[in-house]
């Protein structure tokens, strides 16, 4: 028994000095370095950092042109570049260049022009250049792409020089910047000399992406994380402020938020509507909206071709029944606006405030009661055929704020004699049963628009309505198509605007769909990181001018040249120094370096100017120019890190559990071999 | 000689075993409703000429039964095809996973067996005494205690209120993209083991502790173990050198078989602790229909519960001079 406690100890002993080990291996013991910055206009306040960004969903791929998800878009956004951005330009909604430093469209609407940066580069070191997007675009319309649709409208791409480009349209389109060109899905640049001639779904850089953007690609273990490093060669002077992005996945919100909550993630991309409150209540968390003029309404679609819900009649009683206001305060988490039309209020001049049903359920009992249903002995109401009013409603398994909601439509619609049987299912499953079997009544549903009501096309229009499509509702208003097809070809907003709102006036008439709420969605970021949001689209923007509020005041650009200036004059004048003072110099700039790869570039600029005072002090002659201009160093060939090409599985972690199993076998041994005397 | 060919007849049974584990799981896995490129696409508009190009790239537009012949055949080529949502070779993909379950389930079988064992001797030389009763109610307690919920009670009160230990992950975020192990990184991803493995370990040490005690107790009451008492041996001896040896069969039995499904990872554990795990894997293929994916695992699985079943029926041969064949 004795000897038993005894090992009991020692392995608890062993794990004490792992834990004391632990924590001084993790306390930054670098003191901190008081250095004035430069008075030099620079884009962020502090350099460094580390940003851990918390999500549910890992990408499906890293190419922008297959990318189809948030998840996707969002990392691929860090890597690549587009030629123009939605952003915020004086606080307003609108368009800012990214890869263009200018653009226009010429008065009829069928040409547009770019005129790209001169300075941008791809993370190998090749320029970027206008073939690069002539290539990108032309692959739109070659091949069969996710967001093909939306570049079908380009007739051919011009390239006068290596820094213009010319897009040529078959007609005028007012859709093409909005939609294809500047959505939350940034139509992206890829590089040529990477994708030219190759299978693009199956080219090897798909999963290992090298682009142009502020992060570069580091490493991605599937389901685990995303790493990006900072761009060195950034093409925006000064950016990103952050040293490395990380993208980890959580299993679920739960793990996320706890995450959060001790600090071990910097921001999470989405807070569900159940845990509004609870991230609301974190010390140094804060939360911001995701979207601007996205456009993203919930709503309750209807099975149109089912008989009752096939009857104009019904579907409008249902529309009267339902209490928005109630279930957005009960279920939705508060937030968001109750919704009236189709399209969000977020269209401005497109939606049509008016549109829409009042909460009404004497109207709705008068509806149902006209067209003789009569309620049963159970309260529900039966058609003269015979069958009873009871629907499904259905949402995705596992998502709570939706289930809450069905519920209490369920008491509502209660009220009028229909009877709401809430069910779910996971994602495939449910998407098969509606849109391709049509085997559903109710189910709930978003949709966004973005900048423009028109993409809105594929839900509402009658030539869409295929298996798998997203006319599952199969509405088909021979009205509204028409309506619809007019106004793609009009470029006039203010003409298009009308129609639209025409439009949003007959669907609601027809009442294929409840409107329930204008969403808001928000995201949660801890206050050690600051610059949130980052843009309109949180998903869509770069993260380049987020930064950390414990960074170095220096900018890695300025430490770096500070560094390789103190290690150039040591080389020309280390024959006057003397050998000891040299060594002293030498390690000074060693550490310097060391700093320097952490990401300490205050520490890392003030040990480079020590170096230099030193060398000056020993020289006894002021150095020859003690601060070359950094773009001027910059510039001199650093060499570069060869990345092997495929790390290949990591056999590391295979000898750490080797060498834990010998320890336990070890101690199982002589435990028992010690008893067996 | 007769000990050989057992073992060569064991391994070629094996072989139509797999063929028919793959058969099974590859009608379970297609049978489910849904379709996979409804998770790839989600909930947003792609041009329908794109998901034509998708179907006939993975093969989708195929019959089933064509399906399973070109797998099958693939599989004998040991190709276990492209994951749906990654595009990228499953073997990479169970690779990447398979040193974090092998990790994770290694070190908490190894734990909690050795732990277990202890215990469980104890508990059964003082039968019927305090010792034994303390070990019985720990083995109860350690058997129905739910995974998650102790998972995450340990998370709450190690990780988020005394700030002891992280509470996901296997990795920190400095040592993310690290291109080999150092001594630093390998203390970080004990650090972030501790709580996984002692969640996951307690659920397998009541196990242990219950069948090494029943064992063990069966074995002390027969009358060698008598007779040994009489010739005057040590009780510590009879109870290392015969009775423990007598039964020691039965434990490596079992510890074969908790290792035999050790690939398959521990899904609870690995969701709760964001471990990037095999359990994890096979649920989110689940739910995105990765086919290939979700196969590949299995074929994993199957084919390492078959190994260890073998290996462990060697061993027992080997250690039993009783068992011929």
């Amino acid at each position: 028994m004795k000897r038993f406690i005894l090992s009991i100890a020692v392995i608890v002993l062993i794990s004490i000095s792992i834990f004391i080990q632990l924590f001084i291996g993790t306390s930054h013991e670098l003191g901190l370095v008081t250095v004035q910055a430069s008075e030099q206009n620079r884009p962020c306040p502090r350099y460094g950092g580390v940003l851990v960004i918390g999500r549910t969903d890992d990408s499906a791929t890293l190419n922008p042109l297959l990318t189809i998800d948030d998840a996707s878009f969002m990392v691929a956004n860090q890597i690549f570049n587009s030629l123009i951005e939605r952003a915020f330009v004086d606080g307003q909604l609108g368009y800012k260049g990214d890869l263009a430093e200018e653009w226009n469209m010429s008065p009829d609407g069928m040409t547009l022009y770019f005129k790209l940066v001169r300075n941008a580069t791809w993370h190998d070191g090749y320029p970027l250049t206008a073939e690069d997007v002539k290539f990108t675009l032309e692959l739109y319309l070659k091949e069969s792409l996710p967001q093909s649709a939306f570049f079908r409208v380009i007739d051919h791409v011009e390239t006068p020089d290596n820094y213009t480009v010319i897009i040529k349209l078959k007609q005028p389109s007012p859709t093409f910047v909005p939609l294809a060109l500047a959505f939350w899905r940034n139509h992206m640049i890829i590089p040529k000399h990477l994708y030219e001639g190759t299978n693009i779904t199956t080219n090897p850089y798909n999963l290992k992406p090298i682009g142009s953007g502020p992060f570069k690609f580091v490493e991605w273990k599937k389901g685990d994380y995303i790493l990006l490093e900072r761009n060195e060669n950034y093409f925006k002077a000064g950016l990103p402020c952050l040293d490395k992005i990380i993208f980890k996945v959580f299993p679920n919100t739960e793990a996320m938020l706890k995450a959060l909550s001790t600090g071990e993630v910097g921001a999470v991309t989405l807070v569900p509507e159940p845990n509004l409150e609870e991230v609301k209540s974190m010390p140094g968390v804060k939360l911001f909206p995701i979207f601007t003029g996205l456009g993203l309404v919930l709503y309750i679609g209807i099975n149109t071709q089912k008989y009752p819900l096939n009857i104009k009649e019904v579907r409008q009683a249902l529309n009267y029944a339902i209490n928005k206001e109630e279930i957005i305060k009960l279920a939705l988490g508060n937030v968001g606006r109750p919704q009236r039309g189709i399209f969000s209020s977020e269209l401005g001049p497109f939606h049509d405030p008016t549109v829409g049903y009042d909460y009404d359920p004497d109207k709705a009992n008068q509806i149902l009661d006209s067209l003789g249903f009569k309620r049963g002995p159970d309260g529900i109401r039966v058609t003269p055929n015979g069958t009873r009013l009871s629907f499904r409603l259905f949402f995705t398994a596992g998502d709570l704020p939706r289930m809450r909601a069905s519920e209490i439509v369920k008491e509502q619609f209660k009220k009028i004699g229909v009877e709401i049987i809430p069910q779910s299912y996971d994602w495939p499953t449910l998407k098969e049963m509606i849109t391709v079997k049509y085997d559903f009544d109710l189910v709930w549903f978003g949709h966004a628009t973005g900048p423009d009501p028109d993409r809105l096309y594929v839900y509402y229009h009658g030539s869409q309505i295929y298996p798998g499509s997203w006319n599952y509702i199969r509405y088909n208003n021979s009205e509204v198509n028409r309506l619809w097809d007019l106004s793609r070809t009009i470029v006039d907003q203010n003409k298009r605007a009308e129609i639209f709102r025409q439009i949003e006036r007959i669907v609601m008439e027809d009442a294929p769909v409840i409107p329930v709420q204008e969403r808001v969605l928000y995201a949660a970021y801890r206050e050690e990181f600051q610059g949130f949001p980052p843009g309109p689209y949180w998903y869509a923007n770069h993260l380049e001018t987020i930064w950390w509020t414990k960074g170095s005041i220096r900018s890695p650009a300025e430490a770096r040249s500070l560094i390789l200036n103190a290690s150039n004059i040591l080389t020309k004048v280390s024959s006057m120094i003397p050998g000891d003072i040299l060594d002293k110099i030498r390690s000074l700039i060693e550490q310097a370096n060391q700093s320097y790869r952490e990401g300490n570039y205050d520490r890392a600029y003030e040990l480079a100017s020590q170096a230099l005072s030193q060398i000056e002090s020993a020289t006894k002659t002021p150095t020859p120019t003690p601060l070359t201009t950094p773009a001027e160093i910059i510039k001199t060939p650093t060499p570069t890190e060869k990345v092997s090409e495929k790390p290949g599985p990591d056999y590391t972690l295979l000898i750490a559990i080797t060498v834990i199993v010998i320890i336990v076998i070890a101690l199982t041994s002589y435990v028992i071999m010690r008893r067996r005397r | 000689m007769g000990l050989a060919r057992y073992f060569v007849k064991r391994i070629l049974f094996s072989i139509p075993l797999i063929l028919i584990i793959i058969t099974i799981n590859f009608i379970l896995v297609h049978i489910a409703p849904g379709d996979p490129l409804s998770y790839i696409v989600g909930t947003e508009y792609v041009s329908p000429e794109y998901l034509q190009k998708l179907r006939s790239e993975y093969g989708l537009d195929r019959p089933l039964w064509e399906r399973y012949f070109i797998y099958i055949s693939k599989v004998l080529q040991l190709d276990l095809g492209i994951s749906y949502r990654f595009r990228e070779p499953v073997i990479n993909i169970i690779l990447e996973r398979l040193p974090a379950t092998l990790l994770l389930m290694l070190v908490s079988i190894g734990w909690s067996s050795a732990v277990g064992i202890l215990i469980g001797v104890r508990a059964a030389k003082g039968y019927g005494r305090a010792s034994d009763k303390l070990a019985s109610t720990l083995a109860s307690i350690s058997v129905s205690i739910p995974t998650f919920w102790l998972g995450i009670i340990l998370i709450i009160v190690f990780g988020v209120m005394l700030r002891l230990t992280p509470t996901q992950g296997m990795l920190s975020p400095n040592f993310m993209g690290a291109r080999q192990l150092t001594p630093e990184m390998m203390i970080d991803i004990l650090w972030h083991l501790i709580l996984p493995t002692l969640t996951l370990g307690t659920v397998y040490l009541g196990t242990y502790i219950r069948s090494v005690r029943s064992l063990l107790v069966d074995e002390l009451g027969k009358e060698y173990i008598l007779f040994a008492h009489a010739k005057g041996l040590g009780s510590s001896y009879i109870l290392w050198r015969y009775a423990f040896r007598a039964v020691s069969p039965s434990i490596i039995a079992l510890l074969g078989l908790n290792l035999g499904t050790m690939l398959a990872g521990a899904t609870l554990t690995e969701t709760v602790f964001a471990w990037p795990g095999m359990g994890r894997l096979i649920y989110e293929s689940a739910i995105a229909r990765d086919y290939p994916v979700i196969l590949g695992i299995f074929i994993f699985i199957a084919i390492s519960v078959v190994l260890t079943n073998l290996i462990v029926d060697m061993i027992n041969a080997i250690l039993d001079p009783r068992v011929r064949y």
